[in-house]
């Protein structure tokens, strides 16, 4: 009885303790965690401690090093053993499990039981201890024991240890067994084929040729001379025994060429899967990605402007050629219908990606895009583009932040150079970013060299800079001293501010001027 | 077929939405095209249709001439029927102008040596603008809710009329931005050159007449500025 409460008290201690939680995450992170950065540091160093474990023991066998094997052996079994108890640890919330207990106890009113809910806890952890890499991890402790030398041999499974932290080999498996029904066949087959002419030799030989002397060695040579290696220690001395083998060469050479073909075609068909996965991996390790859906004329620009800027991108497209394309100019590319949930969930709309830009061609293909990752997100950001202008506002409603419509602004340009061409110009050059000018937006930062000063004191004129605009925040007194306001949302426009008007910090200031002219105010000003 | 200053080869959505554009600016135009589908869609939007093979260099002819054309668009989906359209409408009329798009950088270049005036690659434009959406977001916001967008501030052309009282003057006397709530962006100095010179060069520019100045403002301020130019003579007091 006793027992039980302090069982339960420490649960809830646990539970309630943050840095007990906390330090858990953590070594979670580190050790289980497919999207942390540490995890590939840890898992390099684990590989490194395995294979210097394993060739100081092979070279152990004929060298004698003294006692520096014995000390490092030492601490890759202490750390072998603590990543062991770690991965227990974490594998599961015993807690929980312990708490739920006794709060449903406490609920119907019944006296609570501690047997049933440790037979639960426990079962848990057992779970996780007769699961194939714990049992590989515990092999990889076992051979340390120096006082058994049998399990010397089990240095062995510490290289079986790397597929832990490797994630190819753990591809490589998973694809095998996918196929392990036409493997398992095979292997059925083989033996099947191994018995008939062990026994068929053994049958005939026994007796005659001095070479069987037992059943052991008749399938000892069937097996070398199906898998067509034939050692030629065992040889048939009878014409019996050389038509089975004959048979077994011939059967043999259909078994190799037979596997080879479902492996190969097993990776073949896995390859797309295995290069997904791939990038799916690093774009969730990283996180901070925007995310291209669509790669037609636009997406290759903006991605191309996108390296420029050393920022992260990630492209999809469900056609194969213009991953291809995206392939070679060397970006993250995922072939795949952008519009399915799953593939926009992994690519982390919901947890780590910047911005989802839906530049594909296909107006309803856009809106589908932009409703899936609003759903999956409430806050990102979602840029879309309008081939008609009907569907900007499907796209708003959608969830879109911004629309773009290439044709609607096309039209604009095309139109407004009949009137005005040299205006156009402008236009054209600032839309288009060919001309010399860009606009660049400027804070006003907090006791900054511009926070309380006024327009007419900055000399915009020497730093080649015009001032088209402040845009300040809503509801800001200044703006009810006049001028030209124009509402954004959230924000005003206040459009060629008088002199007199006063900067304060949050203001943002809007400018025209050369690229060069508007860094060198900015580097001024910071 | 009425006498119209404007033609648009190609009913697609490009060839739709400039139409309607135009339209809205009060400009009368033809739209051209030989697939019946298309000029069919455009029939719903009311506008004037005519049904026509562009690879036919006669009924070309008769169109651009006999109409009096002196500006066309070509706006086909397929750049090659843009450039088949400029060139054959290059060889008609030396003095035509014709603005096309296209949809790649290439092709834009065998546009301009097809003779286009000028190229416009919408693909570009929106993929800097989603560019700058995404490294400004602020300053693509302003500008979408201001000059692009409906309010009333606008990027216009001012040409300097002979005899005006600004000719004469410089640049930097004018104060365009308190005397008349207007940025000034640039300027086309004829003496040199009909390149627009943006206002951040810092040069100091003589007005002429004949010189355009590009402003940006509101249409009223503009319209303002516009009639207080063309005033003749060169006095500074009939500024309110």
């Amino acid at each position: 009885m006793i027992l039980s409460r302090v069982i339960v008290k420490l649960a809830y201690q646990l539970e309630g303790s943050g840095a007990y939680q906390a330090s858990k995450k953590r070594v979670w992170k580190l050790l289980e965690d497919p999207y942390t950065r540490e995890r590939p540091y840890f898992d390099n160093f684990m590989i490194l401690l395995v294979l210097a474990s394993v060739t100081l023991l092979v070279y152990e066998v004929r060298h004698d090093l003294g006692k520096f094997v014995d000390g490092f052996e030492m601490l890759v079994v202490t750390i072998f053993i603590a990543e062991y108890l770690l991965r227990l640890w974490v594998y599961n919330d015993s807690r929980l499990i312990i708490i739920e207990h006794y709060e449903r106890a406490e609920f119907l009113g019944r006296p609570f039981c501690l047997l049933p809910a440790l037979k639960e806890a426990l079962g848990r952890k057992w779970e996780y201890l007769t699961s194939p890499p714990a049992i590989i991890d515990l092999l990889a402790i076992l051979p340390s024991f120096r006082s058994l030398p049998v399990l010397r041999l089990f240095v062995l499974f510490r290289l079986f240890k790397l597929f832990r932290y490797t994630r190819s080999i753990n591809e490589f498996v998973k694809i095998l067994s996918d196929k392990r029904f036409e493997l398992g066949t095979l292997v059925l087959f083989l033996s099947a084929v191994v018995f008939a002419g062990a026994a068929v030799i053994y049958f005939f030989e026994a007796g005659k040729n001095p070479q069987i002397n037992g059943f052991f060695d008749g399938i000892y040579w069937a097996l070398i001379t199906l898998t067509t290696v034939g050692y030629g220690d065992i040889t048939p001395q009878t014409t019996e025994g050389r038509f089975v083998s004959m048979a077994l060469v011939l059967c043999g050479i259909g078994f190799v060429a037979f596997t080879t073909s479902i492996i190969v075609a097993a990776l073949t068909e896995k390859m797309p899967e295995v290069r997904e996965r791939r990038v799916l991996a690093e774009v969730g390790r990283r996180g901070g990605y925007i995310i291209i859906c669509g790669f037609g004329r636009v997406g290759e620009m903006v991605a191309a402007k996108l390296t420029q800027d050393k920022e992260r991108f990630v492209v999809v497209d469900s056609h194969e050629g213009r991953i291809g394309i995206a392939k070679r100019n060397g970006y993250l590319a995922l072939q795949g219908d952008a519009a399915e949930t799953r593939i926009l969930e992994s690519l982390g709309v919901s947890r780590t990606a910047r911005k989802v830009l839906c530049l594909t061609g296909d107006d309803v293909v856009n809106v589908y895009i932009t409703l899936t990752a609003r759903f999956l997100n409430p806050q990102i950001e979602i840029i879309s583009r309008a081939n008609h202008l009907n569907t900007v506002g499907k796209l708003i409603k959608a969830g879109a932040n911004h629309t773009l419509n290439p044709f609607g602004l096309a039209g604009m340009i095309a139109a407004e150079y009949i009137g005005h061409p040299v205006a156009f110009e402008a236009i054209f050059g600032m839309l288009s970013g060919e001309r010399e000018i860009e606009m660049e937006a400027m804070r006003v930062v907090e006791s900054g060299p511009l926070d309380g000063l006024s327009i007419g004191d900055i000399d915009f004129r020497t730093h080649r800079l015009i001032l088209f605009g402040v845009v300040c925040r809503e509801g800001d007194p200044r703006l009810r001293e006049g001028g030209l306001i124009y509402g954004m949302p959230t924000m005003h426009f206040h459009f060629n501010p008088r002199p007199e008007f006063v900067l304060k910090r949050e203001d943002i200031l809007i400018l025209f001027g050369h690229q060069y002219s508007l860094f060198h105010f900015k580097q001024g000003m910071e | 077929m009425a006498a119209a200053p404007l033609a648009i080869f190609g009913c697609g959505p490009l060839g739709l939405e400039v139409a309607e554009q135009l339209r809205q600016r009060g400009w009368e135009l033809i739209l051209v095209d030989q697939d019946p589908e298309l000029l069919k869609q455009a029939a719903r939007r009311e506008m004037s249709l005519t049904e026509m093979d562009y690879t036919d260099d006669k009924a070309l002819e008769e169109l651009i001439l006999g109409t009096d054309l002196q500006v066309i668009f070509a706006l086909f989906q397929d750049d090659p029927k843009n450039v088949f359209l400029t060139i054959s409408a290059r060889a008609i009329r030396p003095s035509l102008r014709i603005i096309t798009v296209a949809s790649t950088q290439d092709s834009a270049r065998k546009l301009m040596a097809a003779g286009a005036d000028k190229v416009i690659d919408p693909y570009q434009i929106i993929g800097h603008k989603v560019h700058t959406l995404i490294r400004q977001p602020l300053v693509a916001e302003t500008m979408e809710h201001t000059v692009f967008g409906r309010h009333d501030l606008n990027l216009f052309q001012v040409e300097i009329p002979p005899g005006s009282r600004l000719a004469g003057a410089m640049l930097d006397d004018l104060d365009l931005r308190g005397s008349y709530n207007l940025v000034l962006l640039g300027v086309v100095d004829k003496e040199r050159g009909d390149d627009l010179i943006f206002a951040t060069k810092g040069v100091n520019h003589h007005l002429d007449a004949g010189d355009v100045m590009v402003v940006i403002g509101p249409m009223g301020e503009i319209e303002r500025f516009s009639r207080d130019i063309s005033k003749k003579g060169s006095s500074e007091d009939s500024r309110e």
